[in-house]
Formats: structure tokens, sequence, C-alpha cells
């Protein structure tokens, strides 16, 4: 035991200020007794008032309060040997839902955990993280077992990848200290080398799998689709089967027999046999209906599959719209410096004039005109700056149309620098041209239609990559691809109000998102599935896969990174031990003792 | 006192099984008693022999001791006397503490005392040790007059001191003691002389006297109550710093208890304690007929 605070010990001066206090109204108190006759004979002996102090059972309690309160100032405390501190590492990849023998790698892993938290918490507290996403399952280290149950009972593995070094790192900032113990349940092989307070655990062995690794719905706007022979244009008239192309790999020694069906609802729109080899990775093509339209799922059948999270797929069939650009121009060199800037994108399919009754995308640099109504529309407003100008362009943070793009860049080109327009929908990109703010970009989309305005000449400003970009980008915008997007990735919206976007997860949860400047983005995409956008009547549903070659391959997993060594311990007490104070049960102590000999005076008292 | 409620018919009924006892008595006023003298008395209860004197009546001599002895002896027969007997009730201010209970208890002994006195066929009178005037109560002479007597104690107001002595010398010739018994009940707080000058008074009067002394567990254990401080005597008013040990005190009240009943020992006076929490029917039914007070 030691003391914090010793100097207070001066406090024991009150002691004999008590025995003062005791003798002084022992003295003074007056008390009626029947008579002094029997003790007439003490008396005599006596000739004066005898000093001697009467202590009775009142006394030794107010002593023993007052001394309480005096050890309580001066802070007394216990050495107590330090608790140990066990960061336990659970991998919640994805991987990690293989399942051998009747349960999953991460089953196994939870109940470990609990088997060695028991263990642990009986010495000391243990601090758990995940490594997808990673994240604390409780807010500091403890010791309660309880809570630590409840936390690894709630738990789930999910359809990330994990970096247990990242991990690492982050448990040990978040425990403000490095752990005494470090334990990884993993399915990853153990790094080379290994800290010495780490232990490394490995669950699970090799299992063949075979996975869904990628997934295009008729191919990505400007990359040649995988399926199609290089250098050839995809067919460019519209009304074609539409088709979706689905990577499939195996990972396994062994050939296998596999099976991709796409679905829409009970309704099978297509089935296709597989023949996968070992370790063999195939692009399958899927024709589906023409006209279908709406979320599409795609399940992968294979005999050897350890893993089921990696089995689905899901696109939205209405968003993989292909059709067909055209321009229509009215100043000399406009539709030539739009169709050089097309040259660059094969796989759109161009029309020389509208087609009378199929939707297609118009790209003009009319205002309006007497053309049939486009499903979608670039407008190329006509420069109001005779000659290029060498101004910054800002970019809206997080719109589709600004990706990436700098978001300050300097760029020369002819304007339509005009205020004398109200931008209809969204402003994406502004120029300061003579200290104003211009809107050069502006994004609209209303009844299903989407309409991008561009200011700048493409006739004069075709050179600048940054122009070809944001062209491309206002492109793919208006046609309504998203791109497939997987698990751990934002996922980005227009089309809602600002204000707040209700979110409905596939793990059946539910979450918000904000719609600011017109655009949503929802980040928080650790499941694969649906994500359903709601605001009022506005909704929007966007797939979410999982896709990733690397969490599916049980064969040959990898190790990760090496461990970083652990930082040097901050100086503690020479022999380990914490410091316990207990001032405050001093003084709850003393409270009690006082309060009994209140009781006591109160029954003595005549 | 509070009213006669502790008088339950049941607690009479244990009374009426117990009677004064006698150790001498002298000649009562009134004939009709039920206590035997031995004495030429006119009873058919035979008491003694005794030498014949001119003057005794012949037939009363006892012819065949005469034969034996060849002197002369007569048969002397009893005579039934009335016992007086007077209830002394010390009321001075030390019967008030340290608590009220004391002098209550001291006049529930006087009470009882006086009803098994009533049920003998004694007549009773209580008196109070009190300043100022010194006053009785009437004779009670029947078992009737009960909760007369009961009444008559209740109203007795404690307070004041006065010192046994006076007030014996007073009393005594006031209240016109002669023979008879003095049952008196006081705390004994007392100067010893002075409570054997004033036993002694009585006693010259031809009274057998018995003596309750009636203490609370308090003045018996005195540390409780004299812990420290000054403490005043309730009757003197004097003051005095007493810082004693309970030990010391207790051995102190012991000593002056002591001396008090080795004066009563030595002067044939019967003398009791009584402490205040011993259940009163016990003290009356068991410890006083012990100790020769009741049969």
């Amino acid at each position: 035991m030691g003391l914090l605070a010793p100097w207070s010990l001066v406090w024991l001066a009150g002691v004999p200020v008590l025995l003062w206090l005791w003798r002084l109204s022992a003295s003074s108190r007056r008390v009626r007794v029947p008579s002094l006759i029997p003790f007439e004979q003490l008396l005599q002996r006596r000739a004066r008032a005898r000093s001697r102090l009467i202590l009775n059972a009142l006394f030794w309690l107010q002593l023993a309060a007052l001394l309480g309160l005096v050890l309580a100032l001066a802070q007394p405390f216990l050495l107590r040997h330090r608790a140990q501190t066990l960061l336990i590492i659970l991998d919640t990849s994805a991987s990690m839902g293989a399942r051998a023998q009747g349960s999953t790698a991460f089953e196994r892993a939870k109940r470990l955990l609990l088997e060695r938290a028991r263990q642990a918490t009986r010495t000391g507290d243990v601090f758990l993280m995940t490594t997808a996403p990673i994240a604390p399952l409780a807010s500091r280290a403890t010791g309660d077992m309880a809570a630590i149950e409840a936390a690894v009972r709630a738990v789930r593995s999910s359809q990330l990848g994990g970096s247990i070094a990242t991990t690492l790192r982050i448990g040990r900032a978040l425990l403000g200290a490095a752990p005494d113990q470090t334990l990884v349940l993993t399915d990853e092989p153990a790094p080379s080398p290994l800290p010495e307070t780490v232990r490394w655990v490995t669950i699970g062995e090799p299992l063949p799998n075979a996975a869904i690794v990628g997934l295009d719905a008729g191919g990505s706007l400007c990359h040649p689709a995988m399926g199609f022979e290089e250098g050839t244009a995809p067919p460019a008239r519209p009304g074609e089967d539409q088709r979706l192309v689905v990577s499939v790999e195996q990972f396994a020694a062994r050939p296998a027999q596999a099976t991709l069906s796409a679905r829409q609802g009970a309704r099978e729109l297509a089935r296709v046999a597989v023949s996968l080899g070992a370790h063999d990775r195939q692009a399958v093509t899927m024709p589906i209906p023409d006209g279908t339209h709406g979320p599409v799922e795609v399940v992968l059948s294979a005999p050897e599959d350890g893993l089921a999270a990696d089995n689905l797929a899901w696109v939205d069939a209405r968003r993989q719209a292909r059709w067909p650009v055209v321009i229509v121009g009215e100043r000399p060199g406009f539709s030539r410096a739009v169709s050089a800037w097309l040259d660059a994108c094969q796989a759109l399919p161009r029309l020389p004039s509208p087609p009378a009754t199929a939707p297609y995308v118009l790209v003009t640099d009319q205002a309006a005109g007497p053309v049939p109504m486009p499903a979608a529309r670039i407008t190329f407003l006509p420069p109001t700056t005779p000659d290029p100008v060498t101004v910054p362009w800002v970019m809206a943070a997080h719109h589709p149309i600004a990706a990436y793009l700098a978001p300050v860049r300097t760029v020369a080109a002819r304007l339509h620098a005009a205020d004398d327009r109200s931008p209809a929908g969204v402003a994406v990109a502004w120029a300061l041209v003579d200290g104003r703010r211009v809107p050069l970009v502006t994004a609209e989309e209303q009844d299903h239609l989407r309409s991008v305005t561009i200011g700048i000449d493409p006739v004069e400003g075709g050179e600048q990559p940054d122009a070809l970009v944001l062209f491309y980008n206002a492109l793919r915008w208006v046609l309504g691809e998203h791109g497939v997007v997987t698990a751990g990735e934002p996922i980005t919206l227009s089309g809602f109000e600002p204000g707040p976007v209700r979110v409905e997860r596939p793990d059946g949860t539910a979450g918000e998102a904000a719609s600011v400047d017109g655009v949503t983005r929802y980040e928080a995409t650790s499941a694969a599935g649906w994500y359903r956008f709601r605001q009022g009547a506005r909704r929007a549903d966007v797939p979410v896969n999982f896709l990733n070659p690397v969490e599916s391959d049980l064969l040959s997993r990898m190790p990760g990174p090496p461990l970083e060594a652990e930082r040097p311990s901050p100086p503690r007490d020479e022999s380990g031990r914490l410091k316990h104070p207990f001032a405050r049960w001093l003084i709850w102590l003393a409270c009690a003792l006082l309060l009994v000999e209140w009781w006591l005076y109160t029954r003595r008292r005549p | 006192m509070e009213t006669a409620s502790w008088l339950t018919p049941g607690f009479i009924r244990r009374l009426d099984a117990l009677q004064l006892s006698v150790a001498s008595v002298r000649a009562g006023r009134a004939l009709g008693g039920r206590f035997p003298v031995n004495r030429r008395g006119s009873s058919i209860e035979f008491a003694d022999y005794a030498p014949y004197v001119a003057g005794d009546d012949i037939r009363t001599i006892d012819w065949s001791l005469y034969a034996r002895l060849e002197r002369l002896f007569v048969r002397t027969y009893k005579e039934e006397v009335t016992l007086s007997v007077e209830l002394i009730l010390d009321a001075t201010d030390s019967m008030r503490l340290p608590t009220a209970r004391k002098f209550e208890r001291a006049g529930r002994l006087a009470v009882s005392l006086g009803y098994i006195a009533l049920a003998g066929g004694h007549h009773v009178r209580a008196t109070c040790i009190a300043p100022g005037r010194v006053a009785a109560s009437p004779r009670f002479h029947r078992r009737g007059d009960l909760f007369r007597l009961a009444a008559s104690i209740a109203a007795v107001q404690v307070g004041g001191a006065v010192s046994l002595a006076d007030w014996m010398r007073r009393a005594a010739p006031a209240l016109r003691f002669r023979s008879g018994q003095a049952i008196v009940l006081t705390d004994g707080m007392i100067r010893p002389p002075e409570f054997f000058h004033a036993l002694h008074l009585l006693v010259r009067r031809h009274m057998e006297v018995k003596v309750i002394q009636v203490l609370t567990p308090e003045e018996l254990h005195p540390g409780r109550m004299m812990q420290a401080g000054v403490l005043i005597d309730a009757e003197t008013g004097q003051a005095h710093h007493l810082a004693y040990r309970a030990s010391v005190l207790e051995q102190a009240m012991a000593e002056h208890n002591a001396l008090l009943a080795q004066f009563c020992a030595r002067a044939g006076i019967l003398f009791v304690r009584h402490r205040c929490d011993e259940p009163l029917d016990a003290f009356l039914t068991k410890t006083l007929p012990a100790r020769g007070f009741l049969e």
C-alpha cells in the first residue's frame, strides 16, 4: 500500500483535538442523579475534579471515522498486479464463411475466441477487433465475459476483404498502448516473421471453390466487353437481345461442371452449363430476353463449393442501357469534333439520324429542335467567349459526372460564360470567369429523362483530356450506367431531393444517406445484395456484388504483409503493478461509522 | 402514578395466598385480630406454662405437672390481637431519578404489601417521606379498601428533599407510631448514620421494622449514568465532577448498600433489595417469602 498525498497525514493533528473536545464535553456535561451520597467517599478521596477521560464506544467510533477520513485525504492505494490486456483480432472477411464439416471457419473462430476470452478475463481484460469492416466490438477493453459473449454472438462475417495488419495497427491505437498479448483468428496463414506477443491461429483448411468473379451486362461503356473479339464493334442496332457476361473461376485442382442460371423472381431467364478446368477462369455469355429490365439474379452451382457468398450476383437490367448515340449539330465542326470523341469508345452504337420510335441519346449544340424526343440528351451550349480562355474549373464533389477529375483544374477552352440563363438541374462544374462563378456543366433528371448541359466548346476544347473525360462521364450518367458496385465500394446516385434518403440493406437492416446537391452517396456496403433507396415516392435499387477473387480463393490462402513490431511500452511501475486507490471506500466507511455513532448517541441520550 | 389497572384479579388472588410475617408482636389495641399473643389471654389455644403467682386463676393450675414437679404452674392461653401496619414510602426527589419507574414500583410494592396486611385482618396506613407537613392516609381495615389505598398512594407527589431522621422525629409522634409493623420503602440514598437513626426511632417505639430498598439497574451499575461531567445531586443540588471508571462507581454503590444491609441485619430489621426490572409478582411471591417478609 502507498499514499499519493502523504502530506495529508498532517490532519492527524485532529486526534488530539478530538480528545480535547471529549474532555471538554465530558467536563461540561451536567447530569442529574438521584444522589451522590453513595459516592461521598470517592469525593472525599479526590479533592478536585478528576481529569480522567472516560472513553466509550462513541469515542472510538468518532476516532475511527476521523482516522478513516485522514487516510482518505492521503489518497491511499493498493498495489495490484496490472491486468493483462489481450487483443483479439477476429477475421470477419468473406472467406471465413467457407463451410467444411458442417460448420464455417467463422463459427469455429468464434468458439475459439470465447474459450480464449474466458481464460483471459480471469486475470485481465480483452479487446476485440474485426477485420471487415475494421471496427472494435466494444468501446474499451473489458473483463465482462457476459458483454464479450453478447458481442461475439452478434457479430457476422461480412462480404468484404480484410487486412489483419491494418486491424492490428488500429486496435493498438484504440487501446492506447501495446497489448500484452495479441490473438489473431483467421483463415490466412501466418506471416513471417511474427512478433513474439502475437499468437496466430489459422482456422480452416484449403477448400475447393467455384466463384463468380466478374459480371457485366453487355460490356462496360467504353471497354470492349469480354466475349467480343478485339477490335469488333458490338451490334449497333437497338432492339437486339440483351446479354450478361459472367466471369467464373474454379479455385480447385480438379475440373468441375458448373451451371449458371439467370433468374428474375421465379422466372428463369437463361441457363448455361460451364465446364471449368482446374484453376480455370471463363467468361460466360448469357443471353437474356430482350426488354428484360429490373433486377436479375445470377446463380452459380458447382459440385465442390466451399464458399456460398460468391455464388450469387445481381444486376439491374434496366440500368444497362445501350441506346445509340445520335449527333445533331448546327455549328461547323461540331459533329466532327463529337464524332472524334465518340471514336474512342467502339462499344457505343451510333446512328446518323434519330430513330422514329427507339430510344437514343442525343448529343447536340441546339437548345431545342424538331427531333424525336430522345431518351437522354447532352447539349453543348454555344461558346460566348470568342477565344479560348484559361480559367480555373471547379468540380462538384461526389457527382458521377465529376469522377476522375481534380476538384480544381485550370483549363483553356472556349466557354459559354453568359450568366443570363438559369441553369436547369444540378451544377456539376463551374468556371471562374472575370470574377464570376459561371456554371459550366449542369445535370438534370426529370421523369426518368436525364440531360446534361455543357458550356465547353468541343471544337476548340476537344484537345483537353479533361473535357473528354467530362463528356464520357456525362454520357455514362445519361445512360444510367453505374458500373458494377462491389462490396466495400460506395454507391453514388442522383435523382433525390436534398435531404435524408432511407436505405434498406440486403441484411435486413436500414440506414440513411444524405442527398447533397442532388447527389446521394452511401458507403456502408459491407453486404452483397440489393440496396434500396427511398425518399417519398422516389426510389432507386442498386445491386452490390461480392466479386472478390482473393477472398474466393480458398485453396491457396496467401499470408498477408508482415505485422508491425510493437512500439516500446511507456514506462510503468517498476514492479509492473497498478495502483488502485481506495480513498472513496474509506470515505464511505467513515460515513457509516458516523451513522452508527449517531444512532448509539441517540440511544444513550437520557 | 397511573391508575390501578395493574391490580388484576389474578394478581390479587396471588396476594391472597400471602401473609405478613411477624417476628414478634407487641400487643395491638383492639382484640379480634388474627395474630395470637403469648400472654394470659382468654382464647382456647394453649400458649405456654407459667409459674403460679398469687392472683392467677387456680383453675388454670396444671395438677399433673404439680404431681411430677411438686411445683405449681398455670396454663396460659393465646390472645388474638390486630396488627397496625405502617407503610412508609419515600417520596423525595431521589425517588424519581433516574426514571419515574422507581417511585412507581415502590408505590406498587406499598399497595401490594398493604393489601396483604388488609387480607390478614390488620390495619394499614400509608404515609410518605416528603418535605412539609407530615401527613398520612386514613387507616384501612378491610380488603375492600385496597383501591382506596392504591388511590391514596397514587395521589402522592414526588419531590423535594428532607432528612429522613428529621422526618421520622416529626412523624413518629405526629402519627403516633406505637408497636405494630413499619414497612419502609426507599431507595436508600441516605447517609447511613441518618438511616440508622431513623430506623432506630421506629424500633424504640416497639415497631417491627422492615425495609425494602428499591433501585433501578442504572443505580446498581452507575457507570452508564455517571460517565463524566458535572453530576448534580437531585435532592441537595450539589454538583460534583466525577470521572471514575464504572467499576469504581459500582463498588462505591455496592459498599453503601452493603452498609445499609449490615445495619439492618445487626438491628434485627428485615432488609430486602428490589431491582425495578425484576417482575413484581415474582418478588412478592418468591423473594419476599424467601427472605422472611411474608409467609
